[in-house]
């Protein structure tokens, strides 16, 4: 009796964390690759797609890729220690093993974007998929017109990849704003909602496209301003979470309505977002 | 590959059959041919068997070494206890050990503790968490129809023309039950909730009266003044005038709305449609027996029921809502330390006389309840056999019960898990579930059915009942080995309330309703009390609560249950899909005082009494009145029940852990 | 659609092939229990099988989809962990499956396919041959004439019986049918003429015990423009046990959780999938606490959005629901919140 020669959905393959920066008090970014050297070599993802990782014996839960798909035989996933899976990936060590299933999801659109300005609007740890995105396109940085970076986070140390953030701060060639609800006794820059930061930049409405990640509630609001400033419906692009659980669009788990953010997302543009029966 | 067997979890016993592959329990499903479930099942009856195959579960013994439990031998193990148990009853006396059984155990189980802690020990300190939720009822009907039961079966519930339910969340609690009422409900009989918090089926029923916590019992005597003033009452029954001399007068509709906060125009409405709708049902839970003045409480609506015509009629009763799906056949297996098997008096010559053939020796007197025992607990109680209760959850005041735990000389646990309680023991055994053994549990309207063993027991894990042999045995006592079989014989010999039953009976769907002359044990119109009539007796005394709200504790914290969890969670929450329902606890809040407070629901919050605190999240809901808050018993991130407080009614014993007074602490 | 081979079989000519098989391969069939209600269980002789019984209470999903399933098991050593998946299934035939129960399998081999096939259903689905059992008598909870549930079906059987009586009217649906009667020397005639107007008889005698209760049209409409009233769904919320009964025994329903079971400190253990149902708050409950569906109200929604929207009809060619009725018996808001029930209300709601 032989065992599923058919391709296992639900079954993983061993990854290693090559690396673990802590980014805040409850969040790390973990640098993976593959065991297996033949399937590490064919690992190909795109910007906005995830993971499913397993902690044996604990879990699975959803991660979306936090690095350059460009960047050779090595991803990041960054992880907040919420739940029972994130809680146990937060005390493994370099050389450690994780079980990895993906690429999964679709991704955010690139090639198409060509030609825009780009604005993006990122909340606390809505960054991360985010910066798959960004991560490509600053490669790519003269195919593009303005490229705008707003940041908001809970407190300057909510903050994820703070180097980088300053590395960003420092470029001319692109615009990056932050701002934090409380803010402490160093911190220099804006303080308030994500939102009070559209009045810092000068936007051409018309030939900008919109990238949106973060808390729910954040979300609503930004694309709520975006509406209200004239963005076109399919130019606001943004991700959806629900719980979820086989990533492969079957355990029913975050449909809503008749689309699986597993596999029909995580990336939706607002119009198609508008037409979900629940928002 | 499927077996029918009862569902464990509360006190409907709905007909369950378990799917088994390859030796593992898989799935639970209804039995469509259960008279009771009639083919459903609730939240826990669906997702609970997932406990079975839990990774935590015990399977083999483990003895204190230093700090750490270690794994031993059956034999060392009962070596040990029978060694222990022995040498303290020898320095100390039999009257040193206590006995604590469970309530989930099948009643072949709560009898031979029984007898094995009476005659084998010889102590008369036996008890279960009954004591906790409807000691009062046990009295009261004991008292007065001779049998601690419901005086009507569910499925009178169906033939009743008005309904009654206070003090009990019936859907979240019994849902089976909840069910009945609800379709009653949408049938257009008049259900009238009485509650200090609004639940989701209150909008169904023709009646909600939200009297403030803690004044239940002004309110039942309105009712019966109002019936009385206007001779509402049913024309056949005795002792009425006794009842109006002793102080009912005062308790006038207008009297009661001062005090509950209940429209006086609405106390008589009901009054009315109770008394005059025809047969009619009162079904009770926690809300009532966990008060001040239990006792009185539940007189009261005895009383209520008697006066009405509600006894001995079809479609008509008081029905206390038992917790645990086997608390009837604790009660019937006598396993309370006032009880003897078959509803005597442990004090009663009768019972002596009854007893006499089979059990070699009896102590005379009760002895203590639970909260005795924790209160004399290293002074002059030493050892204490716990069986299946997590009293460092389940108790009042939890904290100082886990002190009086920790006095003892030696204490052994009996659980499936290494509960909170277990961690303190020092000899720990494992006993087997539901799904691993043989028996008969008895449902809260004395429905007598069949627990059928689906996959051998787990490791070295052993069935509650095979364990008491064993340890009989170990005592030196001639405890053969465990046959359920002949167990129930031995209780049928004894105790007249199964006697007429056939053990090929309670294989049909449904089992039977004890006393077996019910027609067709279908448990409609329960005739237990012959010639019997019951008295009317005046329950209008009795002080306020212990604690009422003050400046330091402005709240009134009430307790009750939520759907998807029960008693201490030590089973539910270890099924995978009902932990997972269980996901935050929450406080409820007046939206009026969450303004006030300026809280907003979803925010984190310490509940603080003079016990303890408990982090919860904040829910602001029209549901509770303001000045109160409502905690659902329990949830995983702490013990509810600690926060309560344990001082405990004399008549009954039962701790009046309903009510205290609590503040809010933002966290 | 294919338009099937027919022939007709003595009963017990069949039951004796049937018997043979028994010897080399498991057969489930429809037993009766002690309460005298039926399941089905693996039969060693023919005798065992009943044909006393319209359906089971547990829908046949369960040989597919079992409640409980394995997805892989897992060793946790250094630096590694090994993965090993369930062993495939053996083959086996599953006899006297109802119609309604079948046409659920065809909407569940439809869902498991797709971009992501999942193996372990198919492989199952794959290895089972089915012989089922039109129905010559309903029951007065069924419905199947309401969604092509039923009784009886064109096509999805390897063989469909029909009970003429003396004999069956057997439908082959596939090759591996007809390999079956060849296989287990099933004695077989062409069918006559009269046999399938017999058939056409009785399946509009069934038609016409059957009282159609669930008229799907106006309630998809109502759902896919959602225009029913808020205060529709708060009712029936209110009133859900939310007990999962609805979605654990239809047959169109899926939903599935994973959890991981450990052994001891041995670091091995097991990735299993049960049943879930999106009647459950925590079907939805998110790490952070976040519940986009805390309400029974919207569940309910959520169940019926699922299987009466155009967008999921369109998606999986067929209502989510095959009228067999085992939702009616055992919903705990008794006759509330059925399917047949709830399209009753929705209608009338506009």
């Amino acid at each position: 009796m032989g065992n599923l020669r058919m391709e296992n959905i639900y079954l993983p393959d061993l990854a290693l964390i090559d690396r673990i920066v802590d980014e805040t008090s409850d969040t790390k970014t973990f640098t993976l690759h593959l065991a297996d050297a033949a399937k590490n070599r064919r690992f190909r993802f795109k910007s906005g797609q995830f993971v499913e990782a397993t902690v044996f014996g604990v879990g699975e839960a959803p991660f979306g890729f936090a690095s350059n798909p460009h960047s050779p035989r090595q991803f990041d996933i960054t992880v907040r220690a919420v739940g029972a899976v994130t809680h146990a990936m937060h005390v493994l060590k370099p050389g450690d093993y994780l079980g990895i299933r993906g690429p999964l999801g679709n991704n955010f659109p690139l090639d198409e974007v060509t030609g825009q300005d780009i604005l993006f609007i990122a909340g606390g740890i809505g960054l991360p998929p985010l910066k798959s995105l960004i991560d490509p396109m600053l490669d790519r940085r003269a195919e593009f017109g303005q490229f705008i970076i707003l940041y908001g986070a809970r407190t300057p140390a909510d903050r994820v990849y703070k180097p980088l953030l300053q590395e960003w701060r420092n470029r001319g060639d692109i615009q990056f704003l932050q701002t934090v609800d409380t803010p402490d006794a160093e911190w220099k820059d804006h303080v308030g909602v994500v939102t009070t930061l559209f009045e810092k930049v000068k936007l051409d409405i018309k030939r900008t496209v919109a990238f949106t990640c973060g808390p729910p509630i954040m979300i609503r609001f930004v694309i709520q301003d975006l509406l209200t400033m004239g963005f076109a419906e399919d130019r606001i692009i943004s991700t959806l979470e629900r719980y979820m659980k086989c990533g492969v669009g079957k355990c029913g788990h975050c449909a809503i309505g008749h689309k699986y953010i597993c596999v029909d997302g995580p990336v939706f543009s607002y119009r198609q977002i508008k037409r979900l029966p629940e928002r | 590959m499927k077996i029918q067997t009862t569902c464990p979890f509360c006190g409907c016993g709905c007909g369950m059959l378990l799917e088994v592959e390859a030796r593992q329990v898989i799935s639970a499903s209804p039995q469509r041919s259960h008279p009771l479930s009639r083919g459903t099942l609730c939240t826990k009856g669906w997702n609970g068997h997932q406990i079975i195959h839990h990774p935590q579960r015990l399977t083999q013994p483990l003895i204190r070494d230093r700090k750490t439990l270690k794994p031993a031998t059956w034999r060392q193990a009962l070596t040990l206890i029978s060694k222990r148990f022995a040498e303290l009853r020898n320095q100390h006396g039999a009257e040193s050990l206590g006995i604590i059984g469970s309530v989930k155990m099948t009643t072949e189980e709560a009898y031979l503790l029984n007898r094995f802690a009476r005659s084998v020990l010889g102590t008369p300190h036996i008890d279960t968490l009954v004591r906790y939720d409807h000691a009062p009822s046990v009295r009261v009907l004991q008292e007065q129809t001779g049998y601690a039961t419901a005086t009507a079966g569910i499925l009178d519930i169906e033939k009743a023309s008005v309904l009654l339910i206070i003090g009990a969340n019936p859907k979240a609690q019994t849902a089976r039950i909840g069910s009945y009422i609800f379709q009653a409900a949408k049938r257009g009989v008049p259900v009238i909730q009485i509650d200090p918090r609004q639940q989701e089926h209150s909008a169904f029923y023709a009646h909600f009266l939200q009297p403030r916590p803690g004044t239940d019992l002004t309110l039942i005597n309105a009712m019966l003044q109002v019936i009385l003033a206007n001779g509402w009452q049913d024309a056949g029954v005795l002792g009425v005038s006794h009842l109006r001399d002793d102080g009912l007068q005062r308790f006038t509709p207008e009297y009661a709305e001062t005090v509950c906060g209940v429209p006086a125009d609405k106390i008589i409405q009901v009054a009315e449609v109770f008394a005059k709708s025809g047969p009619g049902i009162i079904l009770y839970g926690t809300g009532i027996t966990q008060q001040a003045n239990a006792t009185a409480h539940v007189q009261a609506l005895w009383n209520l029921a008697l006066l009405t015509g509600n006894i001995n009629r079809e479609g008509a009763g008081l029905i206390p809502l038992l917790n645990a799906n086997n608390s009837q056949g604790i009660i019937d297996a006598g396993l309370m330390t006032e009880l003897a098997p078959g509803h005597r008096l442990i004090q009663s010559n009768e019972t002596r006389h009854a007893l006499k053939k089979q059990w070699s020796a009896l102590p005379e007197k009760r002895g203590y309840t639970i909260q005795e025992m924790l209160r004399h607990a290293g002074g002059k109680l030493r050892g204490l056999y716990l069986v299946g209760e997590n009293l460092a959850w389940a108790a009042p005041d939890a904290q100082a019960a886990v002190k009086a735990l920790q006095r003892l000389d030696f204490l052994v646990v009996q659980d499936l898990f290494l509960t909170e309680t277990a961690e303190l023991a020092d000899v720990l055994l494992p006993a087997c579930s539901f799904a691993e053994k043989e028996g008969t549990f008895t449902n809260l309207e004395g429905r007598i059915q069949r627990v059928h063993r689906a996959i051998p027991p787990l490791g070295e894990s052993l069935p509650d009942g095979e364990i008491f042999c064993r340890l009989a045995r170990a005592f030196g006592a001639p405890f053969p080995a465990y046959d359920p079989k002949l167990i129930f014989q031995e209780m049928q010999s004894i105790m007249p309330c199964y006697e007429k039953i056939t053990y090929a009976q309670l294989d049909h769907p449904g089992g039977v309703v004890w006393p077996a002359h019910a027609a067709a044990g279908d448990g409609r119109c329960r005739t237990l009390m012959g010639e019997r009539r019951g008295a009317l007796v005046p329950a209008t005394a009795g002080a306020p609560f212990a604690e009422p709200p003050d400046e330091e504790y402005p709240f009134t914290l009430f307790t009750g249950r939520p759907v998807f969890h029960r008693r201490s969670g030590t089973l539910v929450s270890r099924s995978f899909t009902l932990d997972k329902e269980d996901a935050v606890q929450t406080v409820e809040i007046s939206t009026d005082d969450a303004k006030t407070l300026k809280l907003r629901s979803g925010w984190p919050v310490w509940v603080v009494t003079r016990r303890g605190k408990l982090r919860c999240t904040l829910s602001a809901t029209r549901a509770v009145a303001p000045g109160t808050l409502f905690l659902p018993i329990h949830h995983k991130s702490g013990p509810t029940q600690a926060l309560m407080p344990a001082t405990m009614e004399n008549e009954s014993g039962i701790p009046e852990m309903k009510l205290c007074a609590a503040k809010l602490e933002t966290a | 659609m294919q338009a099937s081979a027919k022939v007709t079989v003595a009963k017990h000519d069949f039951l004796e092939g049937l018997g043979r098989c028994m010897k080399e391969t498991t057969v489930i069939a429809p037993v009766k229990m002690k309460d005298g209600e039926v399941t089905f269980e693996p039969v060693r002789t023919a005798k065992q099988i009943t044909f006393d019984y319209v359906n089971d209470h547990d829908p046949l999903k369960r040989f597919f989809m079992p409640a409980r399933e394995e997805l892989f098991s897992f060793q946790n050593a250094r630096g590694k962990a090994l993965l090993k998946s369930p062993p495939l299934p053996k083959p086996r035939v599953l006899f006297g499956i109802r119609s309604c129960d079948l046409q659920g399998l065809a909407h569940l081999d439809h869902f498991f396919q797709g971009a992501f096939e999942d193996q372990l259903y198919l492989q199952r689905r794959k290895s089972t041959l089915i012989i089922s059992l039109a129905c010559n008598e309903p029951l007065d909870t069924c419905f199947c004439i309401c969604c092509n549930g039923g009784p009886f079906l064109e096509s999805g059987f390897d063989l469909q019986l029909t009970d003429l009586g003396e004999s069956f009217l057997v439908d082959i649906g596939s090759r591996a049918g007809r390999k079956f009667l060849d296989d287990w020397k099933v004695p077989c005639q062409t069918a006559k003429r009269k046999d399938e107007q017999l058939r056409q008889a009785l399946m509009h005698k069934c038609d016409e015990k059957m009282i159609p209760t669930a008229y799907l049209a106006k309630a998809c409409i109502q759902i896919t423009n959602n225009r029913v009233r808020e205060e529709v769904w708060d009712e029936m919320g209110a009133e859900c046990f939310s007990c999962g009964g609805c979605t654990h025994v239809c047959p169109c329903c899926s939903c599935f959780d994973v959890f991981d079971c450990t052994e001891g400190e041995t670091g091995q253990g097991t990735r299993y999938r049960c049943w879930d149902s999106c009647q459950y708050s925590g079907f939805t409950r998110e790490a952070s606490g976040h519940n986009p569906r805390a309400k029974a109200k919207e569940r309910v929604k959520r169940r019926f959005y699922h299987k009466l929207s155009y967008a999921y009809i369109q998606q999986d060619g067929h209502p989510g629901c095959v009228g067999c009725g085992r939702c009616i018996t055992v919903c705990e808001a008794f006759q509330q919140l059925d399917v047949p029930a709830v399209v009753k209300r929705l209608r009338r709601d506009g």
